[in-house]
């Protein structure tokens, strides 16, 4: 298990619970981060932070700081783009993690 | 004074929660997602012309409009986008409240084609509330584009309520919404929502507390309940049970109390509900991952996308976003935007101060062959027209140029990614990585931008915000930077192309940004002190903007709002500051007067007299700072025909300004107090003169200490 916010670039994962409380709890629940849900960190800003990910098709930023508050699972990584929305990692699990 | 949540909420989001209705009218209510098209939708609808833009929260104020079909009257009432009813946000309460205690008679739930999943979480929560719902599924055609086919009488079936494919911005589809929501409105189409069925033990708690519900509300005589609780109990009592199982307690507590529910029926409510916080947590884990599960199921059974095809956001944000292109791109655009303008605009403005000087000239005459009074002349053309004339030629043509452009990348969907690139930046600041789009909406006005900061939910962040949004220079600023840098920086030998102006104006800019968040930081480790806040931000796909619209609204909306504006207060203003320049008190003017106070401290901070007169008499709006500045010259000085920029330098060189005053005028110009309009928005939005006479404060004295400081340097260096 590890935090969403290590997760590298191109790396699919599938959340396994949240640490938030509060407000940013309801946003992240309401934005998709529920148990199961698969994510693919999409990418990095100009200095390393915010990252980009598509949560259930649309794309979110979130700081460093709120990404760590997300415990996940990772399923494989895909670190081509190209890869269209809604996530399909079955098709990305046979290259490299 | 505490900066309370009270002290920042607004009302406006509130105002709405009752609509004025006639016996035949219906109230349908519009929900949705942020940045799902709602209101192209809206507009679709009532044939209005609301502002849309390609960004979260752009609707930020709520409006409601009319639409008659098949000779049914309805009221449209557009709610803020909001992800989810759970209340976590002041819109997000807002669209509860109004569609759970609202007299609406039916709900549009938009949903974003390309986005089914994530929007169909709301729809969920609304079915929750009521049944009287209609899913209209907006933006069809991108999802063509982006080759996903929806299976809409599939998903009509398994969500039990009517389901429309719009596309609103070509009208696709609006008709059969109009009929649909009509008659959901009207009784005439009754359907059965299939909600979420959640795990065994919820369920088990649920039915008791309904139950209870159900029973009290029964028990009370019709006499007893009043309108309030009407309202109350036509809410979902399925959904009241849900909330009392997961809703954090204030929730609890103040539907309890609405609902007057006698004591045992709250004691039996708490005897099946006693759970901690952690249980309810989990609760509304559950709940939301079963929701979640069930709008997978749609998408996976309704939607077909074609994973194959290469995404073209990606490919674009590749470079927008990208480290090494993000920000020089980002400068790039801004400075492109400024080139265009600055360069469109000369042309414009020269023929169009050639024209009204032509008409000066004709009243002139006019007033001379009726022997009119001198000070009847004075006042009406040397000082009203003259004021106008400038106001217009000046301010007309970049504004013409400067809002399409901006609009056209609003409508591509570039002001996010410019929040995203610059996140970094403002959470170093302290601040909210949203203030970056406040601070957009700030370079068409301040007072927009000042409202805008309500999309930023942390009380702490929106005060900042809304302190530094005067540093984002507005429309109302930018022709006067845009007319000193181009009288001051393009040689006149030159021919053609001429970037300096250019480089100037966006310097400012950085400048601006600079010091934006330099005061951010100084607010968070000062009187405004605290850790940054959360941050999510959608990146919404990029969008053909619609160039029609784009030159509709930013043309009518915007340049004509704001230049008439602009010219309602120049008027009075220009005839004031001819009649204060030629009402005179001993040897001198009152402008004199004024001005030879004035002028010793002016001189210190690289102005004169004059400038800051002109900055103080254009308090109540920025556009008129230059032409009451040239008005003043020309009254006391020598007349000269102003019907070109170089006749603009020559007044001004007279008067004896150098590159140090056009520097500093610039630099006052983008730091000083801001208008009258804005001081009032921002009175209205924090409730408190304190933090508006702040807001005058902070950019007065940084405006000062700059301008100080550039003339020392100038002066020591032998330049000013």
């Amino acid at each position: 298990m590890s935090k969403l916010a290590h997760v590298s670039v191109g790396n699919y994962v599938t959340v396994k619970n949240l640490s938030s409380t509060g407000m940013l709890r309801e946003r992240m629940l309401a934005l998709g981060l529920t148990k199961g849900a698969k994510i693919e960190v999409i990418r990095k800003g100009p200095s390393g932070d915010p990252t980009i990910y598509n949560i259930r098709g649309a794309m979110i930023a979130l700081r460093e700081e709120e990404a760590a508050l997300v415990a996940v699972n990772v399923i494989g990584g895909c670190t081509e783009y190209g890869v269209n929305i809604p996530i399909h990692p079955e098709q990305c699990l046979n290259r490299s993690i | 004074m505490g900066l309370t949540f009270q002290s920042t909420q607004n009302n406006a989001l509130t105002d709405l929660f009752k609509v004025e209705k006639h016996d035949n009218q219906y109230i349908i209510a519009l929900a949705g997602n942020p940045n799902t098209g709602k209101s192209t939708v809206f507009n679709a609808l009532t044939g209005l012309r609301q502002h849309t833009g390609n960004w979260p929260g752009k609707t930020v104020v709520n409006a409601s409009g009319k639409f008659t079909h098949n000779y049914q009257e309805n009221i449209l009432v557009d709610l803020p986008g909001t992800y989810s009813l759970f209340a976590a946000s002041v819109e997000e309460t807002v669209a509860r409240d109004f569609i759970c205690f609202g007299n609406a008679d039916a709900v549009i739930v938009v949903a974003d084609a390309t986005c089914l999943e994530r929007n169909l979480n709301l729809l969920y929560q609304v079915m929750e509330l009521t049944n009287n719902v209609v899913l209209c599924i907006n933006l069809i055609d991108e999802a063509k584009k982006k080759n996903i086919i929806i299976d809409a009488k599939g998903i009509e079936q398994a969500l039990g309520i009517p389901v429309v494919l719009c596309a609103a911005r070509k009208g696709t589809g609006i008709k059969e919404l109009k009929d649909t929501i009509c008659k959901v409105a009207n009784g005439q189409l009754k359907s059965q929502p299939k909600t979420v069925i959640y795990s065994d033990y919820i369920e088990e708690k649920v039915n008791a507390i309904e139950a209870i519900i159900r029973k009290n509300i029964s028990e009370k005589s019709k006499t007893e309940i009043d309108i309030a609780e009407k309202s109350l109990i036509d809410v979902n009592s399925r959904w009241l049970a849900l909330r009392i199982l997961d809703g954090d307690n204030k929730l609890v507590d103040s539907l309890q109390s609405n609902l007057n529910f006698n004591d045992i029926t709250n004691k039996s409510i708490a005897a099946n509900s006693n759970f901690s916080e952690i249980d309810k947590y989990i609760v509304r884990d559950d709940i939301s991952t079963e929701i979640y599960k069930q709008a997978e199921l749609i998408r996976d059974k309704f939607v077909k996308a074609d994973t194959t095809k290469t995404n073209r956001d990606r490919l674009i944000d590749n470079y927008i976003t990208s480290k090494t292109f993000g920000i020089p791109l980002m400068l790039l655009m801004l400075g492109g935007i400024l080139w265009i303008t600055i360069t469109g605009a000369n042309y414009p403005s020269t023929m169009l101060a050639a024209f009204f000087f032509s008409i000066e000239e004709i009243l002139t005459g006019w007033f001379i062959s009726i022997n009119a009074p001198n000070w009847l002349h004075g006042i009406l053309i040397l000082g009203l027209f003259r004021t106008l004339s400038w106001v217009i030629s000046v301010m007309l043509p970049p504004m013409a140029i400067f809002f399409p452009l901006f609009t056209i990348l609003e409508d591509i969907g570039y002001l996010p990614r410019v929040a995203f690139n610059l996140d970094h930046l403002f959470k170093k600041a302290c601040a909210h990585g949203k203030q970056c789009l406040t601070m957009c909406m700030g370079f068409g006005c301040n007072a927009a931008g000042i409202i805008s900061c309500r999309i930023i939910d942390s009380p702490r962040e929106r005060m900042i915000a809304i302190l530094t949004n005067n540093f984002v220079p507005c429309n109302g600023r930018f022709p006067t930077l845009i007319a000193i840098a181009t009288i001051f920086l393009v040689a006149k030998s030159s021919s053609g192309i001429n970037i300096l102006p250019t480089i100037a104006v966006t310097g400012l800019v950085v400048i601006g940004i600079g010091i934006t968040l330099l005061v951010s930081y100084g607010l968070s480790k000062t009187i405004l002190k605290g850790i940054p806040s959360t941050f999510t931000l959608e990146l919404p796909p990029y969008r053909v903007p619609q160039f029609g619209r784009v030159l509709y609204t930013s043309i009518i909306d915007r340049t004509m709002f704001v230049l008439w504006r602009a010219i309602i207060i120049a008027a009075p203003a220009g005839a004031i500051t001819w009649v204060l320049a030629n009402i005179y008190i001993g040897d001198l003017s009152i402008i004199e007067h004024i001005v030879a106070f004035l002028n010793p401290f002016a001189q210190l901070i690289g102005l004169d007299g004059y400038i800051l007169m002109a900055f103080i008499l254009g308090l109540p709006a920025n556009e008129i700072v230059l032409p009451i500045l040239l008005m003043a010259y020309l009254s006391t000085g020598s007349m000269i025909e102003f019907d070109s920029l170089d006749s603009l330098k020559t007044i001004l060189i007279d008067n004896g300004w150098t590159y140090l005053t056009a520097l500093n005028m610039m630099l006052f110009s983008l730091l000083h107090w801001p208008c009258g309009t804005t001081l009032l928005t921002i009175k209205k939005e924090t409730g408190s003169l304190k933090w508006t006479a702040l807001s005058a404060i902070i950019p007065t004295t940084i405006g000062i200490t700059v301008c100080f400081i550039t003339t020392i340097i100038f002066r020591a260096i032998g330049l000013g």
